[in-house]
């Protein structure tokens, strides 16, 4: 009964969406025609404050900012309905909805039954649904405040009605995309005893958190994409619009990146390998709209503070969103490996595919036509940090096609002459390592440059130190290591220039003034958080590359047949392995190896890598086991007993892998700081204002 | 500065074609290059007995069903060997190291590697199944080339009437 209301819930969602969408779009319609037709309307177009008076002529009246939150409410709160009645299908086991059947089983921890419901089509359609309700409130609300903190006109007006009104033709799209292509209220008439069980490898809470992350990243793309087209129908890609894109850039920036680093540190602890990336579809679906909300990030700042790079932000804006709905296309289709966990309905989702060239090609069509109004009117030198900013995000942006080229490219050419082929890690080495590598030695000038223009030689001064420490630190690596490969060489070296570049320009900031007599705190406060969190950010990109770099030259792997209190030499570590007990998990049976690690002979810690056995799915699954030690991960995985009583134990010894967790955790802590004092400042002048 | 807003506008304009078209054209040409010599072509057991020779350098995929009962470990006990058959022809294959999850006789697997000059496939890595009844997109596809798609759809069949 509820799965019905639930599906009734999600028909009236894409009505309000609807109507979201045309309400809110007198506006939109008219300057769409004004932007398609121009020599029509030249008499209203000359400018936003005339377009006033049309207003009164014929068309409704602007809904006042009170109403605005009426029909996202509604929106937010159908939402909100709707995955609770899915939910609540998983929590109860109700196998008549065949989405619960196809993934989910009796006997499936509540926790995964909950999990489970987010990796069909339907249910990640749903969620994505949601996520992107809350992005409509929370636009509603950003766009409301903006309209009454500062001196409000009728362009602010008509802007908000059009971003809110874009994502309601998003929200309805994407329903009725959900309805066609993956329904997942549809009941069968007779239901199966039980259900098929949770895919093993999807049974993990960090594969489980990952999802929310990543369609509430892509749904604040949606917020971006809106917000940029409203600006294109507007012809203001300007600093007011930098300055609203701020929250969504740095929002959208964290989900994605938190949702990457859950799916690498994922495949870290499952596989035997001791990898952390595989450069699989699912993955690079992932790195695409990351490395573009990456470049995004950094020309909103440049758009926000001298307002150039106008086109090329408001060209990312879009494609940001189109490259996150295209990866969402590539995992939900069967182009790849049909996958049994995504094909409840044999739907290929052509639907997402449609609706994908439909949006994309008004948006792109918008952009088009807008181009020339877009002209920048300011101008920056070749050394300024524009043209860092600007080198950098086309850099990120060529990284970003060389990706997805790399992830179709075998699809092409299977079809064109049936030869199949991988593209796997290789070809992502050979072809990113020369983009990457230029890119980190660029990225170290960009704090310490100045806007608008610079002089090289300032510069050049101002990078003394770092460049001076770095070139120790490459030599230092180099002359003891000369034998070794030198991409990873000059990986370390360039981190270790990106970190002294960034510690060297935090320093001067810090002493900039001694002379005023202030403390170095009053100094910091001056820096800003914004600069605060960037710090980070960068500090934590070069100690993962650091940590990735060494990591993968220092390296170790045993692989033995090991027998009950054999030990085992890895790295600085021993390994004495105890032997495999069985026992039993919630919904699977476990042959847990016990091992106990020692470290110069004296006990660090007992590790407890599994196999599972998962009898729904009659599937195994091994888990490995990982000490992160001060100076590297301590990686163990077993395998099949021998004939002959021994059991297969692969351990490997990771110098520096810690750093490639930390400076995720860095980077999200500085994406996570720059948001939240943002919000805190907002508030504390809010008050202030008010009282 | 004497140039006029205008004049410095278009050589910005050009500066960033300039910078644009240079990094798309190195990232086409090393695109190209590896395009060349990364790349792993699929090899079904009976592409390998045509073309044998191959070249020890040239990593390639082979994949089949596990043939049943040929799975030994070596006197090392780490070094699994198996061969790898789509029913015409068969390679035998040498691994160290872990096998997947789902790695069985009889069933699909793929391999990554290089030939040996003995005639031994080397592999480096053994690929994962994502589910039991999944089988690899290319060995279906050389199977359906040998001609035992059709047993082993009936095999399926029977057993699902059981």
């Amino acid at each position: 009964m509820l799965a019905e209301l639930g599906h009734f819930a999600l028909l009236l969602m894409v009505v309000t969406g609807i109507g979201q969408a045309v309400l809110f779009s007198p506006l939109w319609l008219r300057s769409s025609m004004r932007m398609i037709a121009p020599k029509h309307a030249t008499a209203s177009a000359t400018g936003p404050a005339l377009s006033d008076s049309v207003e009164d002529s014929g068309f409704p009246s602007v809904p006042q900012p009170a109403n605005l939150f009426l029909l996202p409410a509604v929106i937010m709160l159908l939402a909100l309905f709707v995955e609770a009645a899915l939910l609540n299908a998983f929590i109860v086991s109700d196998f008549t909805l065949p989405i619960v059947s196809g993934v989910s089983h009796s006997s499936t921890p509540l926790l995964y039954r909950i999990g489970a419901a987010f990796t069909p089509d339907g249910g990640a359609m749903l969620l994505w649904l949601v996520a992107l309700s809350l992005v409509n409130v929370l636009l509603a609300v950003q766009l409301r405040y903006l309209a009454s903190s500062g001196p409000t006109d009728a362009n602010d007006n008509r802007f908000c009605q059009n971003t809110l009104s874009i994502v309601g033709f998003l929200i309805a799209i994407l329903g009725v995309v959900t309805l066609i292509d993956a329904d997942p209220f549809l009941r069968t008439t007779v239901a199966p005893l039980d259900g098929r069980g949770m895919n093993p490898q999807s049974q993990d809470i960090l594969k489980v958190l990952r999802e929310p992350f990543l369609y509430l990243g892509l749904a604040g793309l949606g917020g971006i994409f809106a917000l940029t087209l409203s600006g294109l129908l507007d012809r203001a890609i300007d600093r007011r619009l930098g300055e609203t894109l701020r929250f969504w850039t740095m929002a959208s920036w964290v989900c994605l990146s938190a949702a990457i680093a859950l799916n690498a540190y994922r495949s870290y602890s499952e596989q035997a390998w001791g990898g952390w990336w595989y450069w699989d579809t699912a993955e690079n679906s992932l790195l695409l709209p990351w490395l573009l909300a990456t470049a995004l990030m950094h020309c909103r700042a440049v758009l926000e503070k001298t307002e150039t790079l106008k086109s090329w932000t408001a060209f990312l804006g879009i494609t940001a969103l189109a490259a996150g709905w295209f990866g969402a296309y590539l995992t939900r289709s069967d182009l790849f490996a049909p996958l049994p966990e995504t094909q409840l309905i044999p739907s290929d989702s052509v639907g997402l595919l449609v609706a994908f060239c439909l949006v994309f090609g008004c948006a792109y069509y918008l952009f088009w036509r807008a181009g020339d109004e877009m002209r920048d009117r300011r101008t920056f030198d070749l050394v300024s940090r524009e043209s860092a900013m600007f080198l950098n995000s086309v850099m990120l942006s060529l990284i970003a096609a060389v990706v997805l080229i790399g992830t179709i490219y075998p699809l092409v050419l299977q079809w064109m002459t049936g030869d199949p082929i991988t593209v796997g890690a290789p070809f992502y080495v050979e072809v990113l390592v020369p983009i990457v590598l230029p890119l980190l030695f660029l990225m170290a000038f960009a704090p310490a440059l100045r806007w608008r223009q610079d002089e090289a030689w300032m510069v050049g001064r101002r990078m003394k130190l770092a460049a001076i420490l770095s070139l120790i630190t490459v030599l230092f690596v180099s002359i003891r290591f000369i034998d070794l490969s030198p991409a990873p060489l000059i990986g370390i070296g360039l981190a270790g220039w990106v970190l002294t570049a960034s510690i060297s320009d935090l320093w001067a900031r810090l002493w900039r003034h001694p002379e005023h007599g202030e403390s170095k705190y009053r100094n910091l406060q001056l820096l800003g958080p914004r600069y605060i969190s960037m710090t980070l950010a960068h500090i934590g990109l070069a100690v993962l590359i650091a940590g990735g770099s060494a990591s993968s030259i220092w390296e170790e792997q045993v692989v033995v047949s090991a027998r009950a209190g054999q030990s085992i030499q890895v790295g600085p570590y021993n390994l004495q392995y105890e032997g495999v007990s069985l026992l039993a998990g919630e919904n699977y049976a476990t042959r847990q190896a016990t091992f106990i690690l020692y470290r110069h002979s004296l006990p660090v810690t007992e590790l407890f890598p599994e196999i599972r056995y998962y009898p729904i799915r009659g599937v195994e699954t091994r888990e490995a086991d990982i000490w992160h030690g001060r100076d590297g991960d301590l990686h163990v995985s077993i395998g099949d007993r021998d004939d002959d009583g021994g059991r297969v134990v692969t351990a490997h010894y990771l110098p520096m892998m810690p750093w490639v967790w930390a400076g995720m955790i860095l980077m999200l802590i500085g994406g996570c700081f720059s948001i939240l004092t943002r919000i805190i400042l907002r508030l504390k002048k809010n008050g202030v204002s008010t009282s | 500065m004497s140039l006029s807003r205008a004049k410095i506008r278009k050589r910005q304009r050009m500066y960033a074609i300039g910078a644009i078209l240079l990094a798309v054209g190195g990232a086409a040409a090393l695109m190209l290059t590896a395009f060349e010599d990364s790349v792993v072509f699929f090899f079904s057991p009976t592409e390998i007995a045509e073309k044998s020779p191959i070249d020890p350098d040239q990593r390639l995929r082979v994949g089949g069903l596990v043939v049943e009962g040929s799975v030994a470990k070596l006197e090392d006990g780490q070094t699994v060997a198996f061969v790898v058959t789509d029913m015409a022809q068969s390679v035998p294959v040498s691994y160290r190291g872990i096998l997947p999850d789902l790695f069985r006789e009889g069933q699909g697997v793929v391999a990554e590697g290089h030939m040996s000059s003995e005639g031994t496939f080397i592999a480096s890595e053994v690929l994962a199944k994502h589910d039991e009844n999944y089988m690899p997109p290319e060995v279906a596809a050389s199977l359906k080339a040998s001609g035992y798609w059709e047993e082993i759809e009936a095999k399926n069949a029977e057993q699902m009437r059981n």
